[in-house]
């Protein structure tokens, strides 16, 4: 309950501090400099009110501040008032005729000079055809991308990674596609924001990052050797259940060889000793630093 | 002090929307605020059921907001506020001149709850088990109980400045904050938790030139990791000597980093450079991390002689990147790439004579684990536009990793070369279809292909194959089809793997059957089969062979219907199951392992209904119920106990995540 009573008095500040900030810039704010969209789009608003109004209460609209009308994006209207087929204008629908490429083109028209659009020419996206309606739209109050859902339009296998039991929070929205990926493009594999995975994964995980004494060198090399980064089956996002993982690289000695059977379980022989049971979350009950130890001396839990 | 902000915070609350709708005429400001309540009915106290987000009852709801005021806007976004997962983001500026953000958010990780364990001190450097010779170990009503949660927190904000010019700086600060307790164990094993409390300092500046057909960046970062708890002691039970471990030790990272890109070349070709410097650090002796090397009777193996007691540790990072794309024909597009990237350990070498406590002395470095690197990538891609809307792509890539450590050899493997190419067809001749058909090769050649073991360092080659259809036969209609076949086969693994085969097919559909109705569905089935001879007891050959195979399905659909212009209903069911087998072959040695039938195997549904009664066009009241149920079952929790074999202490971690719940809520939307 006094959670409860503390999270209203929590919402109560927070709806406070917005409605005071809001309240002070609308006190400051000059006179509006909208009275141009009334009269914008007035020759497509007879047949296209809804796209036409949708339009004038986006961001693109309001940062435009009546210097740009429909023609900006969708080409002459001219050949389209005598043939209102699809073809005579850029038409942003999805059988409007016009290729990727074209219908990118007008958005690149004033987004080439963007930091985030510098290496569009490098990305995958722009080398399979996805046009930027495709993630954006425009005529929304915010044309931001409503990720994962978009992402995962085209990226079903990261749409069911994602979902699986051991997953980063990206469907619960704390990370975000952006996070890792420059959809625009970038020069590294995957359009990574980073050089390779390991420099991305330690933008979070810095914990990770050592130096330590005893590392464990394909840890080093690359976090996705054992990790599956969208999601797993697996415990702990791992490509594999843990001891078929470890023992890919080592089962040839000691209790590391272990068979992995239903007699090393909690219920099995008890002739067999615990040390090369499986029980549990298996290797990592004994060998805690997996990613590496700042211990000076050669503990086993590395 | 905080009470008088606080009431001076609600008193101009509630001066304030006045002066809000007096301006409106002034300012463009809109947006949206969501509240609501919620009841939870959850039949265990599962972490899972909330592993990233808070699901207790009360109070939810998040807030928008949008102002335009003259040359100036500003975006406010909260989720959550109040609760354990809450959100914050401002962001704001004039488009062209200056922008800014500014950003708070928390997030829970909860891995599991009422966690038990014999030892005390938990959360602390310190904790203690009983004595186990006398008297016994305590019955598991006595044990200690607490909540395997990390808490994380990071705020911070970006500036950026343009001023209309094609020159720009952006000057950024973020903290990242956790604390808490995360999975751990001591003692061969004793499950018990590490307790964090860490925080991570991140600042960098960017600054650079953005022209028609040039631009230019520079960065420069520092990221300082700094963890409060680099040590636990623990007192073992069984030889009644106090005990160490160690935690991730802080660290320094400094990385200079510039690119340039460079459009309008000749045959429309594209040039992009980039170029980085990285430099990772920390230094730390024996006693920072709790080793007392005056003390022979807690820590004898440090009384050990050592070449030294202070850590250095030094690793340098370098990449380089050139990229050109290019159009030499009107039909034909090109990419030329190439990637460097090498980390240089310089790190301390640590070494000693050891002598264990039982068997003979020997001598340990850690100068074949010190990993360095250096990675090249080059390769090509060209896609050929053919008539009829098809496009032909194809591409090819070499990558050579060589390996070193201290020792000279690396610990894995000196070297692999990895050569792939590709060839794919992509159509959409007719407006209504896109058929994409791709094929993939993959070939690794290891120096090492004889070493028996570490399968990702072994020669491979792999054969991929991947098809998609997407169809929209009419408007209202969107199907696509995907699948996916790969094959890894291990060519010189003897005890290691020797074959991956992996199927994914997935499906969707997209039914918009009216103005009123839309409905959609998704089916996914993913199957991994692993096959891997094992060897045990230092046996030169396989004992045993051993197929994985993990099953898994998922499926899910959702329907949006407009009964009334004013009440609309969303329901939606997800489903997933995943079954894993481990199979023997125990032909080879006629060994007798038993097959394993639960491995990771669960169902998960996921079932929501809400139905939305827009009371006019800017006031909306939502009533909701959501059902999700997890069963998880395993072999290695199956039988679960605390205690095995009397000196093996489990704590319940991860033993038993499963759930039903019941959630039922009701939301107040409001647009202004």
């Amino acid at each position: 309950m006094s959670k409860f009573v503390s999270g209203i008095l929590r919402w109560s500040n927070c709806c406070a501090m917005l409605l005071l900030g809001g309240s002070l810039l609308g006190l400051y704010a000059p006179p509006s400099v909208f009275a141009a969209e009334a009269e914008r789009g007035t020759s497509c608003l007879s047949c296209h009110e809804q796209a036409v109004l949708s339009f004038n209460a986006s961001f693109h609209s309001k940062i435009w501040k009546g210097e740009n009308d429909c023609q900006a994006c969708h080409g002459s209207t001219d050949q389209h008032i005598g043939d209102q087929s699809k073809t005579t204008i850029i038409s942003f629908s999805k059988n409007g005729g016009r290729t990727a490429e074209e219908l990118n083109k007008q958005c690149l028209g004033c987004h080439t000079q963007s930091a985030n659009l510098a290496l569009w020419d490098m990305g995958a996206h722009k080398k399979n055809d996805v046009a930027c309606i495709s993630c954006h739209d425009i005529h929304q109050p915010r044309s931001t991308v409503k990720q994962p859902d978009v992402c995962f339009s085209c990226h079903k296998d990261i749409r069911s990674d994602a979902n699986k039991i051991s997953h980063h929070p990206i469907i619960e929205g704390k990370v975000k596609c952006s996070d890792c990926h420059n959809t625009h493009g970038t020069q590294a594999k995957h359009m990574l924001n980073a050089e390779n995975t390991n420099q991305l994964c330690y933008k979070c995980h810095a914990d990770k990052r050592g130096p330590n004494i005893w590392e464990h060198p394909p840890v080093e090399e690359n976090c996705l050797i054992c990790h599956s980064p969208h999601g797993s089956r697996h415990e702990s996002l791992l490509v594999e259940k843990v001891v078929n993982l470890c023992q890919d690289c080592h089962d040839d000695s000691s209790h590391h060889g272990a068979a992995y059977d239903t007699s090393t379980a909690f219920a099995g022989s008890a002739a067999v000793s615990v040390k090369d049971r499986f029980v549990a979350r298996a290797c990592l009950e004994c060998h805690h630093d997996i990613h590496g130890s700042a211990s000076f001396r050669r503990s086993l839990s590395r | 002090m905080i009470k008088k902000i606080y009431s001076a915070v609600v008193l101009l609350a509630l001066v304030a929307p006045g002066t809000v709708f007096a301006a409106e005429e002034a300012a463009d400001v809109h947006g949206s605020i969501e509240l609501g309540g919620r009841g939870v009915d959850n039949n265990t106290n599962s972490a899972k059921f909330e592993e990233f987000v808070d699901m207790s009852d009360g109070v939810f709801g998040q807030v928008q907001l949008d102002a335009f005021m003259g040359d100036y806007f500003l975006q406010f976004d909260t989720t959550n506020p109040g609760n354990d997962d809450q959100s914050y983001q401002l962001k704001g500026g004039d488009y062209g001149v200056f922008k800014y953000k500014f950003s708070y958010d928390e997030m829970p990780h909860n891995y599991t709850f009422d966690a038990i364990t014999p030892a005390t001190g938990i959360g602390t450097q310190h904790i203690t088990f009983p004595d186990t010779t006398s008297p016994a170990i305590p019955p598991l009503s006595q044990w200690t109980s607490f909540d395997y949660k990390v808490n994380h927190k990071s705020y911070g904000g970006e500036l950026e400045f343009s001023l209309n010019s094609p020159f720009y700086a952006k000057l950024g600060a973020e903290k990242r904050e956790e604390d808490g307790l995360r999975p751990y164990s001591v003692k061969q094993p004793a499950e018990v938790p590490e307790p964090i409390s860490s925080t991570t300092d991140n600042l960098f500046l960017k600054g650079g030139y953005l022209g028609e057909s040039l631009s230019v960046s520079l960065t420069g970062l520092l990221s300082s990791y700094k963890n409060d708890h680099k040590y636990m002691l623990w007192d073992d039970p069984d030889d009644h000597t106090t005990d160490l471990v160690v935690f991730s030790p802080d660290n320094d990272f400094k990385k200079l980093a510039g690119d340039l890109s460079w459009r309008d070349l000749p045959l429309q070709s594209m040039l992009a450079i980039g170029g980085s410097y990285a430099h990772l650090t920390n230094s730390y002796n024996a006693n920072d991390i709790g080793f007392d090397t005056t003390n022979s009777t807690i820590f004898q193996r440090l009384i050990e002689p050592y070449n030294r007691l202070t850590f250095d540790g030094d690793i340098d990072f370098t990449s380089a990147s050139v990229a050109l794309t290019s159009r030499p024909l009107d039909k034909l597009d090109t990419k030329l790439y190439y990637r460097y990237f090498e980390r240089d350990n310089n790190s301390s070498i640590i070494s000693y004579t050891s002598v264990p406590r039982s068997g003979s002395p020997e001598e340990t470095s850690n100068n074949d684990e010190l990993l360095s690197y250096q990675k090249d990538d080059a390769g090509i891609d060209l896609d050929y536009r053919l008539p009829g809307r098809t496009k032909l792509e194809g591409g090819y890539e070499y990558l050579n990793m060589d390996r070193s450590s201290p020792a000279g050899d690396a610990i894995t493997t000196n070297k692999t070369v990895d050569n792939s190419v590709y060839i794919g067809i992509k159509n959409s001749t007719l407006d209504w279809v896109t058929a994409k058909l791709r094929y993939k090769y993959l070939n690794r050649d290891s120096a090492d292909r004889e070493a028996p073991t570490l399968f990702y360092y072994q020669n491979q080659s792999v054969d991929e194959w991947k098809m998609g259809l997407d169809f929209y036969p009419v408007d209202s209609l969107d199907l696509g089809i995907s699948y996916t076949y790969k094959d890894i086969d291990y060519d010189y693994s003897v005890d290691s793997r020797q074959q991956d085969t992996r199927n994914n097919v997935y499906l969707d559909a997209t039914w918009r059957a009216s103005t009123i109705a839309s409905f959609t569905g998704f089916v996914g089935f993913e199957q991994v089969e692993t096959d891997a001879n094992r060897v045990t007891d230092n046996q030169t050959s396989p004992v045993y062979a051993q197929t994985i195979d993990d099953d898994f399905w998922s499926y899910g659909l959702a329907a949006k219907v407009a009964a009334t212009e004013k009440l609309t209903f969303n329901l939606s069911w997800q489903y997933q199951k995943s079954d894993g087998a481990v199979n023997f072959d125990n032909s080879l040695t006629n060994s007798n392992y038993q097959d394993i039938v639960e491995s990771d195997d669960y169902t998960q549904h996921v079932l929501e209904a809400k139905a939305t009664y827009a009371v006019d066009q800017k006031l909306g009241v939502t009533i909701g119920y959501i059902y999700k149920k997890l069963d998880y079952s395993d072999i290695n929790y199956a039988n679960y106990t605390n205690v095995l074999d009397t000196t093996y202490y489990y704590s319940g971690l991860y033993a038993d995540p499963n759930y039903e719940a019941n959630i039922g809520y009701l939301l107040v939307a409001y647009k202004f």
